[in-house]
């Protein structure tokens, strides 16, 4: 998938959890939400489709028509974006025909300087911070040590403390360090239990990765606003459902003496005043309020939180496609042409030249493409009907649309692409996916080998 | 002169006041057994010992030598290392955008207020 689709199809999922977040904020268990931005971090920095099977797809669009709603939504979204953007830019595109190497060009231009100033700014800031921790020194206190022996892990944890430092953190993923203040109190040992529990957590789940590709993210997607708030919101979440956990683990009894704790230490704290602002404050105060209405752990919501993981997941893989063919399900191909050269119609191929084209489609990268209408150049309209054991089919269609394109290798080019839709045994259409530019090529070399195609055998 | 040091830049002079005049590598050495400190961590805190004076480094062997006797060492209260960390460098940007920020005492009350409505409003 090139950049602005993987962008775009983030962004559709974003859009979604704000939306999960917005009415389930407060009833969901707060893991939910941290799941839920995995998946986002996963199609915004993985390049590639993954593959549910047709037969998933189609199943989970039959027993949850909901889900079928948002699969095509999400996928009507981008794609609209995406083909809205085509038309107003179609417009335009004669006088920009002319300067397209050079549009291209300068999007690349503007992109990387900007992608590796901010990978630089996250690399050196961390370089930074991880050079003054290093200096810190080992806690010599009774109550540490025993409570890093009551709470081991595969991992070796350190517990150290830092002049200067006003608020405990955690840094390091495969040695992760402890660090407390200085001036922590060690005679308070609840308040000091509830911190290192905080950190513990923090470390279990691997948040300092979490929030590393979280940063990745935001390199790789500068451009895109909604990267940014899913940036701020991810690292708001961590902490959210860290604190659901530590309180799952003393009890809800001690919720109350977990938020003062919390604003004990926002009192210590000593960094700059310079700044203040009501945002920080507003975030606080959202953190302590969550704290003390933390629900219990129910099933329900347990249900929900995983059945809505699974949703965005399938979202998502249907917006990356969900572009595989299943060969062991295919019964037959055949294939209609209106091309010159091999005038044939409903001509069945062998099962070798039928695995060729299957093998063919799922070779390339395809990317969820919403219905519209289909124009084919009159002479290359060669389309395929791959029939499957469940009664459903595949429909392929070579050469669709054409306009003004996004993606920045190809950018403004004409946009023609080829499609594989979906159906179920009742012809309805599911998901319709287009190919990646490159298979067209493969494709016509694949057609050039069926000459044998020619009824009449006069191929040349 | 009165002499100001944080407490892991004091723990490098301890390794000299002890021990006498002592190479980085040396000093490195003891500290890694001690702290467990790395190569470069000691360094980078030899060296800030010099810019403050307390150490003098010389050719050769990067010998160092201790210029303030341990009497006239007083550890800082240090806001320091938040200077260091947050103030100018791009960590700033990422802080102000996560709101890590200090709360004013009058902030500080509200959110004590919270609580204290939460309770009222459990019992």
């Amino acid at each position: 998938m090139s950049l602005p689709q993987l962008s775009l199809s983030g962004a559709v999922l974003i859009l979604i959890i704000l939306l999960v977040r917005a009415v389930g904020m407060d009833r969901l268990p707060k893991g939910t939400f941290v799941a839920l931005w995995y998946v986002v971090l996963a199609r915004l920095l993985l390049p590639v489709t993954f593959q549910l099977p047709a037969s998933v797809c189609l199943l989970a669009r039959e027993r949850v028509p909901a889900l079928g709603a948002v699969m095509d939504g999400a996928a009507a979204l981008t794609g609209g974006t995406l083909e809205g953007l085509s038309v107003r830019a179609a417009a335009v595109s004669e006088p920009l025909m002319d300067a397209l190497p050079a549009l291209t060009a300068v999007v690349w231009i503007v992109w990387t300087p900007i992608a590796i100033a901010m990978a630089v700014l996250f690399l050196s800031s961390w370089l930074d911070c991880r050079r003054e921790f290093r200096t810190a020194l080992p806690v010599e206190n009774g109550f540490a040590a025993r409570w890093l022996r009551e709470h081991p892990l595969r991992r070796k944890v350190e517990i150290r403390q830092l002049a200067g430092l006003s608020t405990p953190l955690t840094y390091g993923v495969l040695r992760p360090v402890i660090l407390m203040p200085k001036d922590t109190d060690w005679e308070n040992e609840r308040q000091a239990e509830y911190t290192l529990c905080h950190e513990y957590v923090h470390i279990r789940r691997f948040d300092a990765l979490g929030k590393g590709l979280a940063a990745a993210a935001l390199c790789v997607h500068w451009f895109d606003p909604l990267v940014w708030v899913m940036y701020v919101l991810f690292n708001r979440d961590l902490e959210l459902a860290c604190d659901e956990r530590v309180i799952r683990r003393f009890g809800a009894e001690d919720r109350k003496d977990y938020a003062l704790a919390l604003i004990r230490m926002e009192e210590q704290r000593r960094e700059f005043p310079l700044f203040i602002s009501r945002f920080s404050a507003r975030t606080a105060e959202r953190r302590i309020r969550a704290i003390l209405h933390m629900k219990k752990a129910t099933r329900a919501g347990l249900a929900v939180s995983c059945a809505l993981v699974a949703a965005l997941v399938l979202c998502g893989a249907a917006w990356s496609g969900m572009g595989s063919v299943d060969p062991a399900s295919v019964t037959s191909v055949s294939v209609t042409s209106g091309y010159t050269r091999f005038p044939v119609e409903n001509h069945v191929l062998t099962p070798e030249q039928s695995d060729g084209l299957i093998r063919l489609i799922n070779a390339y990268p395809k990317t969820a493409c919403p219905g519209g209408e289909r124009m084919a150049h009159d002479d290359l309209d060669v389309w395929a009907r791959i029939d499957r054991r469940d009664g459903g089919y595949y429909q392929f269609h070579y050469m669709y649309c054409s306009g003004f394109s996004l993606d920045p290798l190809h950018f403004g080019e004409d946009d023609y692409y080829s499609l594989v839709t979906l159906y179920d045994a009742d012809g309805n259409a599911g998901l319709t996916w287009k190919l990646d530019y490159a298979f067209d090529g493969a494709f016509i070399d694949w057609w050039w080998a069926l000459q044998p195609l020619d009824p009449a055998g006069q191929a040349g | 002169m009165e002499h100001r040091l944080v407490d892991s830049e004091i723990r490098v002079m301890n390794v000299l006041w002890r021990e006498g005049d002592a190479t980085a590598k040396h000093i490195s050495d003891v500290l890694k057994a001690e702290v467990g400190w790395n190569m470069n961590t000691t360094y980078t805190l030899i060296k800030r010992c010099i810019g403050k004076g307390a150490i003098r480094r010389s050719e050769p062997g990067f010998l160092c030598h201790a210029l303030v006797p341990k009497e006239e060492v007083q550890e800082a209260e240090t806001n320091e290392l938040i200077d260091k960390v947050y103030d100018g460098s791009a960590a700033n940007l990422f802080a102000a955008l996560l709101g890590r920020k200090k709360l004013t005492a009058g902030q500080i009350e509200r959110l004590k207020k919270i609580v204290d409505d939460w309770e009222e409003a459990e019992q």
